[in-house]
């Protein structure tokens, strides 16, 4: 894709939401501060679109501004996030009210993990990134993600007895 | 796959609000405009020449920059993809923020409604590209001029139930004058997309479509008559599906027409062209072969009249 900037909107189009729903799953489900982090996210990419290589993927690329950013976001404010206090955040799904339960414990128990594990799985499951861009984002080898990734479903599955 | 993994695996998606991508698209946009003039800015160190060069030089720039953000704002042709499009949006976030009665804003957002439709049209009748990325940028060109328009139309009902909840009958009036063209360029833009089986496309055009058919349920209210006294007037309508049944509503006509012989249509195509734009937007292409002609707006009408349905 020509790197232009009609070569960026194209690139927002297909990352927008993407790029929303990692910034949801970190900030506590603030819809809010998720938007105005997704649209900071971009305009930091544009700012820098005449570096980015063409020759790469942009996926990695977004997120590891958006990673950046998410990192920049907490440290300036020496902010914490919770979710012992909220009910019914996660988006609108068509499962049954017992099985969003579910998933809502699932997701407060991964809110309690160390942030290594819980990143590799927010990245796995919820961003849907393969082993390689996991890898490649966290900047560590793609054995060592997957054996982190192991690790931290373990740990998950022992939160959940 | 062990049952943890498959709960992962459902956790749900989240998808960002039309309001806040909107938001976000013009953020973007002014950031672009913006980039554009640093560039010329960049030409500063002209000012280390002598005096009278620098003026000259000076005064080039600004008559360039002023006359040609005066033709990308002017020109239907200037659409996304063009170099100076972020200059045509720059102008009109100015002019948008200088409207402030509901009147005003009423013909701005449908200004610029007519104009995302008017440059999604464009676009849809461009020449088939060299390439599938050129295809696929184009395309998503076309679905954001939509995306753009409907929420266009949106901030023009806006502004027009609040104009008349103010009695300011002249919001209303602008809506009317507001709304032939659009829904032409509209018709355009889905013909095109059907011929190319262009799903996304036709239902982006469903979408704008919907948001119109909030214009419709204002301009019935006939009790917004300019003759009756404020106090008599209702409140305005939410924006409903249902049918109308005033007669002589000019947009719900031109939505659900039927045109059998696409004759009309092709007039209409040409109507609001600006002279200026004529050689681009040229009507969708028409066979030559009679028979199959008609045998394809038939399938469209029965397509539209299902859907409206």
């Amino acid at each position: 894709m020509a790197k232009t900037k009609d070569g960026f909107t194209v690139y927002y189009n297909q990352f927008k939401h993407k790029i929303y729903n990692y910034f949801l799953y970190r900030i506590g489900f603030d819809q809010k501060a998720a938007e105005d982090l997704t649209s900071e996210a971009f305009l930091k990419a544009l700012k820098s679109f005449a570096d980015f290589d063409e020759e790469r993927p942009f996926g990695p690329w977004i997120f590891a501004i958006a990673h950046n950013h998410l990192v920049n976001y907490y440290k300036i404010a020496n902010r914490e996030t919770t979710l012992t206090d909220k009910e019914n955040f996660l988006p609108q799904t068509d499962d049954s009210a017992s099985e969003r339960l579910e998933l809502e414990r699932v997701i407060k128990l991964i809110q309690t993990m160390e942030a290594a594990d819980r990143e590799v799985l927010l990245l796995r499951f919820v961003d849907g990134l393969s082993n390689t861009e996991i890898a490649e984002l966290l900047n560590k080898e793609e054995g060592a993600v997957r054996t982190q990734i192991s690790r931290a479903m373990a740990k998950l599955r022992e939160l959940l007895k | 796959m062990d049952k943890l993994e498959a709960q992962l695996n459902k956790l749900p998606s989240a998808k960002l609000s039309l309001a806040a991508d909107t938001k976000i698209k013009s953020r973007l946009f002014k950031a672009m405009a913006a980039q554009n003039f640093n560039r010329l800015g960049s030409l500063s160190w002209l000012a280390l020449k002598p005096v009278g060069r620098t003026v000259a030089i000076a005064s080039l720039a600004v008559l360039l920059l002023v006359g040609t953000s005066i033709y990308a704002y002017a020109s239907g042709g200037v659409t996304q993809g063009s170099a100076l499009y972020p200059l045509k949006r720059a102008v009109e976030a100015l002019e948008e923020t200088v409207n402030l009665s509901p009147a005003a804003k009423v013909k701005t957002y449908s200004k610029f409604s007519e104009r995302r439709l008017q440059e999604a049209l464009i676009l849809s009748q461009k020449n088939t590209p060299a390439n599938e990325q050129e295809q696929e940028v184009i395309n998503e060109h076309i679905k954001t001029s939509l995306d753009e328009a409907a929420d266009n139309i949106s901030s023009v009902v806006n502004q027009a139930k609040t104009g008349a909840e103010r009695g300011e009958t002249e919001a209303i009036k602008q809506l009317k004058e507001k709304n032939e063209d659009t829904t032409k360029y509209l018709r355009a833009i889905e013909d095109k997309a059907q011929s190319e089986h262009n799903e996304e496309v036709i239902k982006k055009v469903n979408e704008v479509r919907d948001n119109i058919r909030q214009y419709q349920s204002i301009l019935e209210d006939k009790a917004w008559d300019e003759d009756k006294p404020k106090s008599d007037r209702p409140e305005v309508k939410e924006p409903s599906d249902s049918k109308p049944e005033v007669e002589g509503q000019k947009i719900r006509q031109d939505i659900k027409s039927d045109q059998p012989d696409g004759r009309r249509r092709q007039e209409d195509l040409k109507a609001p062209v600006q002279p200026s734009q004529a050689t681009e937007l040229t009507p969708p292409p028409v066979s030559t072969d009679g028979d199959r002609t008609n045998q394809t707006n038939d399938n469209r009408e029965d397509k539209r009249r299902e859907r409206d349905d």
